[in-house]
């Protein structure tokens, strides 16, 4: 609970270096907040490469329903939400590893990091596919009424 | 219709292009938008191409002889989600109701003169942020506030650095490196756990608008920009990296 709280934090000071406003600031750090819950509560039993990919599916998936509905473009209340999962402490560890001359340790921690960063990719990689496949089937119903 | 529509349609089109891309839209939207407004008012056969650094358009009218062009380069971006939605909203009201060129003109200086929230409130949205990391990564509330410190050092050394426009690779090294010394001295002194304390303060600068921008844009098939856009997440990685680097070796670690 308390995480999640942090969660809400981080997501809303990105929010505001991005300058979001009002309502779709307020909804994406509440996206970011949904991100944290789900990532912590799969981060122990699956691993944290399962956690990630449903923390970014469940994002990419708020974010969609909210821009329909605050009618805003979908980008915008997924970026902040997703920054807090970048693994920028597998980053600075696999710099502190190579730094103690480490390799097979940092090596290691590369790897992590660019699997971690490969789950969230393909996270946001399914939910935007479906996007676009959803706009162009409306696409094609409002081509196909007479009044356009 | 008077004799320089088209031109006119042609430099405004580009200059929406040019915001929304700076801001950091996806290119598929930028793209998308500047055709939904061209074709309101009144072109028919349109293309556009939008990469992060060039943009192209081109059209014509079916009442009328001549072929419209604009291209523009774009140098530098500053992310502003706020200006991505305001001429969203802007192009849908638009497409609905054509305004007169010179009034859609207005519009955009208006949206291009907002600069967003106040220098302070960026400083403490980051020293937010970096405060609420050092939770998340296991930390204690001594190590949030000396990554709250931190992180509102990064930030204001950020805004200085963007005056002088150092470029993003140099800006990032030399943002790494003090973030990185400062969590040492900080560190040091308050007796907390060193490398939460700049893990708190790195999220800063790691590149999750780009990253997510890349995925974006490689999806939807725009694959010249989503490799753009990827090298640039992997050099501004470098860059901190290389910067915290060098300053934990001279530290001693």
């Amino acid at each position: 609970m308390f995480i999640a709280f942090m969660n809400f934090l981080a997501s809303l000071g990105f929010g505001i270096i991005f300058d979001l406003r009002g309502k779709k600031l307020i909804a994406a750090s509440i996206n970011g907040t949904l991100g944290g819950i789900v990532y912590n509560i799969l981060l122990d039993p699956y691993g944290s490469v399962m956690a990630l990919f449903c923390a970014s599916v469940t994002i990419s998936i708020f974010a969609m329903v909210m821009a329909r509905i605050l009618k805003c473009p979908t980008t915008i209340l997924l970026i902040s939400a997703l920054v807090p999962l970048v693994p920028g402490g597998m980053m600075y560890y696999t710099v502190l590893d190579f730094i103690n001359g480490d390799m097979a340790l940092a090596l290691n921690d590369a790897i992590k990091t660019f699997t971690d960063v490969g789950a969230i990719v393909i996270g946001i990689v399914i939910v935007s596919g479906l996007e676009i496949a959803m706009r162009k089937l409306i696409k094609r119903a409002s081509l196909r009424s007479p009044d356009h | 219709m008077e004799k320089d529509y088209g031109d006119r349609l042609a430099k405004v089109l580009t200059r929406i292009g040019v915001i929304l891309t700076k801001s950091g839209a996806d290119v598929h939207r930028v793209e998308d938008t500047m055709q939904r407004i061209c074709k309101a008012y009144g072109a028919s056969v349109i293309d556009a191409y939008v990469t992060p650094s060039l943009l192209i358009i081109s059209f014509s009218f079916s009442d009328r002889e001549g072929l419209f062009h604009n291209i523009k380069r774009i140098y530098t971006s500053s992310y502003d989600l706020n200006k991505i939605d305001a001429i969203n909203s802007l192009s849908r009201e638009v497409c609905v109701s054509p305004i007169s060129l010179d009034d859609l003109d207005k519009k955009l200086d208006q949206i291009d003169s907002d600069h967003g929230y106040p220098d302070y409130t960026l400083v403490l949205a980051a020293a937010l942020a970096s405060f609420s990391f050092a939770f998340i990564f296991g930390g204690g509330i001594y190590e949030a506030l000396c990554a709250l410190v931190v992180g509102a050092i990064v930030m204001i050394f950020d805004k200085l650095v963007s005056k002088i426009e150092l470029g993003s690779f140099l800006k990032n090294i030399f943002s790494g490196a003090l973030l990185t010394g400062l969590s040492m001295i900080i560190s040091n002194i308050f007796m907390v756990d060193r490398d939460i304390v700049i893990i708190a303060s790195i999220m800063l600068l790691v590149p999750g608008l780009i990253i997510t921008n890349a995925v974006r844009d490689s999806v939807n098939g725009d694959l010249i920009s989503g490799i753009t856009r990827a090298i640039e997440a992997i050099f501004i990685a470098v860059a901190v990296s290389l910067g915290s680097g060098v300053i934990l070796l001279l530290g001693g670690i």
